[in-house]
């Protein structure tokens, strides 16, 4: 693969004859920060670890410059005011609510050419107005037929009775003025559509009329913070650390904001890490909630009230939880852990030369496996590569007191650069990349400098009580019936009887010693693992237990046989989300071709073609029938806002609608058929929940609660494993569950990764 | 090439590689899409710079690139084409800023370039730059655009053709014969200041 790089001065010139500017590393750590927020944000239940970038240092050391007053909150120090203006609406958010609240009047829908688009709802308040709004129907080769091409992207607005353009503001729109009950809702043209495809222009006329007296508005009960501050907090030994040096920064965890839900509460609140002169300190996981019992309370991070975290301005960095309370014993001790970083000697440095050659090449490697020591320690720079930006990145292994090193070439100034890793806090390497406008070559001499080694860690903490006892929520907590676990009562769990040890899983995981992922099978009781593909995705077992077809790099599909590991290649097919048909002859699965993007396609194992069988587009396969006759898929409103389930008839070729989930996530739905035809399993809203609904639509109710769900298999059995992601942890495990009288097992501690497949017999 | 004093591998596909990598891993962690980012941050800024002409506005746009891309990342399958993928997303915001700002995309010049936060001397340092960007101003707006997808986004030539819809041969040759002609016209040029 060649690159520009190859840089010939008149090049170098073209560049410079555009002008610009360098980036400003300011705006680059901004921006970093934010995207590292929202992946925080994003990733389900739990956030086992952040990444740890130089970004994260500069973010944290302005913080701690910035924050001089420790905010202390507690049962006996807290000052709640509620102030009656804001509420809170679930799926709506936090609102102000201090005049009367309109709603839509009815919903309103409208189709054309096939496609519908309707607004079910809207909320108007006096700073916002929030409108739901779905669309189904749009064929896909309305899209781009290529992932490198974006279709129409303008947004949609409000248009007023006097023309006025009410455009958007994050998720909701500006206000609809008092008075004024009518506005037409505009949608230019459906998200990512090709020009001419379908039609664009919707005009949808809304009404608005006073919300209805049961419309649910919790009050929104906003805690001021105490007058009592301090600039340094006190570090303590932490009670169940004994031991080691971990110190407690209390006070450092605030609450802003309390909501009381229905069966408990909506946190919000901001962690504000501090540090001493000559210190910065880092965040290295999500927050950790005990009850004066010491008991863990889960929690999940409520997407509705995201803006309340993002507006967080008074520093520091905001969170938000929701939890049940029933059972729950006061205060609560909300935790953040940490660490201290700081140079031990600012001044020291060291160097190295190193040879480039007079013309070094993007890609080209070297590996000087040579030992540095600079200020007492030891880093072994293990690589240097020249990079495809003009500049070079140096790898270093380091022992684990040390976080990272500044690297500089000397006589040459870098116009751009980075780095990632946390030495000692990840896997104990770190890299520096620096980038320059003409790579310098020759032999180079490197210099490093700003040795940060990782000290103490440390615990954000505060605590929190409610102003006055919940009578409404039983003592203890109750499982909806129908429910078989919540993350509370794995623990619980007895392993698996050597029944269903014959048994086998196949799991997507990381792979031990190469840190990538790959697909591997187990036994059920964790013996016999096998790497069947040490790189590929998306893998499924076969009904025999003998194959796994998965998703190769190459997006085609493969299948291998477990035994003998020979592989073959279905011809012409390419996709993911592949499910075997009953008779293993079969393999349904989600493609793009022609005109369409993740449709679901059927392709014979023999080789022999396939068929299209949907033309919509980012669908999910949920599993055939017992007969094989029938594929149940989903496809999505846009956006995820709910999904259409159809069965497919292989007889006529005809689809089905049957019904529609209203309340799985718009992630991963993962959804998956039992071996009975009956029950479709599914991820909620919460990206953590497990649903069961029946295929016609009914009986449609919750089986693992708030559990950390993510992979989803039947076996033929009837068996229903789940693999669930553990809070605060890298952790999964794997259960198997009998829906009907929740007998439930955990499997051992051996089967990590994404469940894909589970073999039974 | 010399060889190195120190051991030396050489893989041209590497740095690929371990995108590839950063991707599939951030399929499972969104935290390491921080990493594409890293590796894309400048070219994206470089290249909505010489789309916007204003530091304020390429930076406005490249956090909404970010953004859009990061919140879109769970549809994007192609591992191999990530740069012609947001790219495509960086065009479509720059499209979309002019539109809402209801204003021309900005001629490559030296007033665009000589805004008062960025004074000209400090960015187009020679001669025969400032001689290449008369010369570039006045290309098609079709072949400023290779040249930025070229030398500010850093794209490969595979990664241009699947962006422009055309094929790798196809684009190696425009590049070229557009390389050539900007030398000619440079030489003239210099001729006539002689």
């Amino acid at each position: 693969m060649e690159k520009s790089n190859n840089s010939t001065q008149f090049e170098e010139d073209i560049r410079q004859s555009f002008g610009v500017p360098k980036i400003r590393s300011e705006f680059v750590a901004q921006l970093h920060g934010e995207l590292i927020k929202r992946a925080v944000e994003k990733t389900p239940k739990t956030i086992p670890s952040f990444r740890l970038r130089p970004a994260w240092i500069i973010v944290f050391a302005v913080l701690s410059v910035m924050i001089v007053a420790t905010l202390v909150i507690g049962p006996q120090r807290v000052f709640a005011a509620v102030r009656g203006l804001l509420g809170y609406i679930p799926d709506v958010g936090i609102v102000d609510n201090s005049v009367p609240i309109r709603v839509l009047a009815e919903p309103v829908g409208v189709t054309r050419d096939g496609i519908t688009l309707t607004v079910t709802s809207a909320t108007l308040t006096v700073d916002r107005t929030h409108i739901d709004y779905r669309i189904f129907g749009v064929p896909g080769s309305a899209y781009p037929d290529r992932e490198d091409v974006m279709g129409c992207t303008q947004s949609e607005y409000l248009r007023l009775p006097d023309g006025t353009q009410l455009t958007r503001m994050d998720n909701d729109f500006q206000p609809v003025p008092a008075g004024v009950n009518n506005a037409v809702f505009v949608v230019p043209c459906i998200f990512n559509t090709l020009p001419g495809t379908v039609p664009e222009n919707w005009e949808l006329p809304l009404s608005f009329v006073p919300a209805p007296p049961d419309l649910a508005v919790m009050p929104v009960i906003e805690l001021s913070p105490s007058p009592q501050a301090s600039l340094l907090p006190d570090a303590t030994a932490l009670p169940e650390s004994a031991g080691t040096s971990t110190a407690l920064v209390d006070s450092a965890v605030t609450v802003n904001k309390v909501i009381e839900t229905e069966d408990g509460y909506i946190l919000v609140g901001q962690v504000q890490p501090q540090s001493k002169s000559g210190e910065t300190t880092q965040i290295t996981g999500d927050l950790e909630i005990r009850d004066a019992s010491g008991k863990v309370v889960s929690y999940t991070h409520p997407a509705d009230v995201s803006q309340e975290i993002a507006g967080a301005s008074t520093g520091g960095t905001g969170w938000a939880v929701q939890f049940k309370a029933a059972g729950l014993v006061y205060p609560l001790t909300i935790r953040f852990p940490g660490v201290y970083l700081f140079q031990p000697d600012p001044s020291a440095t060291a160097g190295f030369t190193f040879d480039a050659g007079p013309n070094p090449q993007p890609g080209q490697e070297w590996s000087p496996n040579q030992d540095i020591q600079i200020a007492g320690h030891t880093l072994k720079l293990v690589s240097i590569m020249a990079d495809s930006r003009g500049g070079y990145s140096f790898r270093f292994q380091v022992d684990p007191e040390v976080y990272s090193a500044s690297v500089q070439i000397e006589g040459s100034t870098p116009n751009g650069g980075g780095g990632g890793g946390g030495g000692g806090l990840t896997n104990g390497e770190f890299n520096v990349t620096l980038s320059y406008a003409q790579i310098p070559s020759g032999v180079l001499t490197v210099i490093l400098s700003n040795l940060t080694l990782i000290g103490d860690p440390l615990t954000w903490q505060g605590q929190w009580s409610p102003t006055s006892p919940r009578a409404d929520l039983p003592a203890n907590p109750t499982l909806q019936p129908g429910v078989c676990l919540t993350a509370d009562s794995l623990a619980q769990l007895e392993p698996a009887p050597s029944t269903l040890s014959n048994g086998k899983a196949l799991l997507y995981e990381k792979l031990d010693d190469t840190g990538k992922w790959g697909l591997v099978l187990y036994n059920l009781d964790g013996s016999q693992k096998q790497v069947v593909v040490p790189a590929g995705n998306w893998g499924a077992l076969s009904p025999d237990g003998n194959r796994v077809a998965y998703s190769a790099t190459d997006n085609g599909i493969h299948i291998v046989d477990v035994t003998s590991q020979t592989e073959e290649i279905l011809p012409g097919a390419g996709g993911f989300n592949l499910h075997w048909s009953p008779d293993g002859k079969q393999i349904a699965y989600v493609g793009m071709g022609d005109g369409v993007i993740n449709s679901v396609f059927v392709i014979n194992t023999d080789g022999s073609p396939g068929r299209q069988v949907s033309t919509w587009s980012y669908e999910a396969v949920i599993g055939w029938s017992p007969d094989g006759t029938q594929l149940y898929f989903v496809a999505p409103f846009t956006g995820g806002a709910a999904w259409k389930v159809y069965a497919y008839d292989l007889g006529s070729g005809a689809a089905q609608e049957r019904f529609t989930i209203e309340n799985g996530t718009a992630k991963f739905l993962n959804p998956k058929l039992s071996p009975d035809g009956n029950w479709i399993a599914y991820r909620g809203r919460d990206n953590s929940s497990l649903y069961l609904v029946r295929t016609d639509g009914s009986d449609m109710h919750l089986v693992l609660d708030n559990a950390g769900a993510v992979g989803i298999e039947w076996s033929r059995s009837g068996w229903l494993g789940v693999s669930l992601r553990k809070a605060n942890s890298d952790e999964s495990s794997t259960v198997l569950i009998k829906p009907d009288s929740c007998e439930a097992y955990l499997l051992p501690a051996a089967l990590q990764g994404e469940l894909e497949g589970l073999f039974i017999p | 090439m010399r060889e190195s004093s120190i051991s030396l591998t050489f893989d041209k596909d590497l740095p690929r590689t371990e995108e590839r990598q950063i991707i599939q891993t951030a399929r499972h962690d969104p935290q390491a899409f921080g990493e594409l980012y890293r590796l894309y941050a400048d070219q994206v800024f470089r290249y909505l710079y010489s789309r916007l002409g204003n530091v304020h506005e390429a930076e406005d746009v490249t956090a909404q690139t970010f953004l859009a891309a990061f919140e879109a990342f769970d549809r994007f399958r192609q591992d191999g084409n990530f740069a012609p993928w947001l790219f495509t997303i960086a065009r479509n915001k720059a499209m979309d800023h002019f539109r809402r700002n209801k204003k021309q995309e900005p001629e490559l010049s030296e007033e665009a370039s000589s805004t008062e936060d960025e004074p000209l001397s400090s960015v187009i340092q020679s001669e025969q730059a400032l001689a290449l960007s008369r010369l570039i101003q006045g290309l098609p707006e079709d072949e400023r655009e290779l040249l930025r997808l070229r030398f500010l986004a850093e794209m490969t030539y595979g990664e241009m053709a699947h962006f422009l819809h055309r094929t790798e041969q196809a684009v190696k040759k425009t590049i070229y014969r557009l390389l050539a002609r900007l030398q000619s016209q440079l030489e003239v040029s210099n001729g006539k200041i002689k």
